[in-house]
């Protein structure tokens, strides 16, 4: 018997913001944490949150700069992130699939 | 209850590539440089004036070409995709040779500044990298092209040049190579020993297909590359239709068929004297270009 496709998402990936960060991301070279506050909808602090998480994972690398006196962040997808991001994608198909199926 | 939340999801993440696509395209204004920069190239194909004798309609003149010899290579053009070939002789074709390079430059130039202060703006930067090295790595093939030519025997060139289709093909195959391995480039592929491998095959097949069927649009053949690679950083359909296009009559011009287009569409002036009629090989793709780049900027306009 084949494994449910749940067992493929993964816990860092599959919450649905760090999911949207990663989706984002993986669309430019580079996205501006305004960028993703703004889409995302969220709070500057609960976005540095699932960023850290991601940075930690190895999924995502920070750029911190400046644009004349205003501080700006960078985050680019690694090469790790993007295979996370592709299993998760092919989990949440499967997933459904096997719902229609049904 | 993880299933129907499965679809949401999915929908969502659709939904947040899309905005970020949108919202990182400017490929409008790199289209419309490039379309103007082609135009620009219409004065550089001033035919020669000829001088001849009284009564006579046509003379030989003085060739003015900017081949040169080589040891042991014979005779090397580097310009020479960018001003041989053309029915009538040209003025100046060192010009327009030199025109060509800074215009590809200058294109080059424009598209990555461009993209990077869009990132400012936009808070999403798209890379240019494979814009960068399809350019280059067109120069690169340029020079090729000069060696191969100059060591391809001309009854070998003649062969592999009998028919228009076969040329048409060949030069269709010389333009897609350099933007496969340029798009490939981005991909994990590039990191592994078969993608060099695959680099030093296309640089070697693109340097003998441009000797063989590449004549006088080298310029117009790098432009469009360069278009296809940007529609597919962007992912942008219009700009592929507005690269395809451009694409298209770039190899109507290599085929030297738009002499026979415009004759067809009623505008048949002397192109000894009429500079704009000798210019016909860019005029199509050039205002293909500029037409696309505004449609895209009005639409980008639109969407905001």
């Amino acid at each position: 018997m084949s494994e449910h496709p749940t067992a493929a998402l993964d816990d860092v990936v599959h919450q649905r913001h760090r999911l949207g960060v990663l989706t984002i991301a993986s669309e430019a070279k580079r996205v501006e944490f305004g960028y993703l506050r703004t889409t995302l909808e969220l709070t500057a602090g609960n976005l540095s949150r699932h960023i850290s998480v991601l940075e930690d994972a190895g999924l995502l690398e920070v750029e911190k700069g400046y644009e004349g006196k205003r501080p700006r962040t960078w985050v680019t997808i690694t090469a790790a992130g993007r295979k996370a991001l592709a299993r998760e994608m092919d989990a949440l198909r499967a997933l459904l699939e096997r719902h229609d199926e049904r | 209850m993880a299933e129907p939340s499965a679809a949401g999801l999915l929908d969502e993440l659709s939904r947040l590539r899309k905005r970020a696509r949108i919202a990182r395209r400017g490929h409008w204004l790199p289209v419309v440089v490039i379309g103007l920069l082609t135009l620009g190239a219409v004065p550089f194909y001033r035919p020669v004036e000829q001088q001849c004798p009284p009564g006579e309609r046509s003379c030989a003149v003085l060739d003015h070409g900017t081949s040169f010899t080589v040891p042991g290579l014979g005779r090397v053009d580097p310009l020479g995709v960018f001003n041989a070939g053309n029915f009538f002789q040209l003025a100046n074709p060192l010009a327009l040779g030199a025109y060509w390079v800074l215009a590809l430059l200058t294109g080059l130039v424009v598209t990555v500044w461009w993209y990077r202060r869009r990132a400012e703006v936009a808070g999403l930067e798209t890379s240019t990298s494979a814009y960068v090295r399809v350019t280059l790595g067109g120069f690169a093939v340029v020079l090729g092209i000069a060696l191969v030519g100059g060591l391809l025997p001309a009854e070998v060139r003649r062969h592999l040049r009998h028919d228009i289709k076969v040329e048409m093909v060949e030069a269709a195959v010389f333009l897609a190579l350099p933007v496969v391995l340029a798009i490939l480039s981005e991909r994990d592929f590039a990191r592994t020993r078969w993608y060099r491998a695959a680099v030093v095959a296309g640089f070697v097949a693109t340097s003998v297909l441009g000797a063989v069927a590449v004549t006088k649009t080298g310029g117009l053949m790098l432009f469009a590359a360069g278009l296809l690679v940007l529609a597919w950083l962007e992912r942008s359909p219009w700009c592929a239709l507005v690269a395809l296009g451009y694409a298209g009559f770039t190899l109507l011009a290599n085929a030297s068929t738009m002499g026979q287009v415009f004759w067809d569409l009623g505008w048949r002036p002397d192109s000894r004297v009429d500079v704009l009629f000798s210019a016909k090989d860019v005029l199509f793709p050039g205002c293909v270009a500029v037409v696309g780049g505004l449609v895209a900027l009005a639409l980008s306009r639109v969407r905001r």
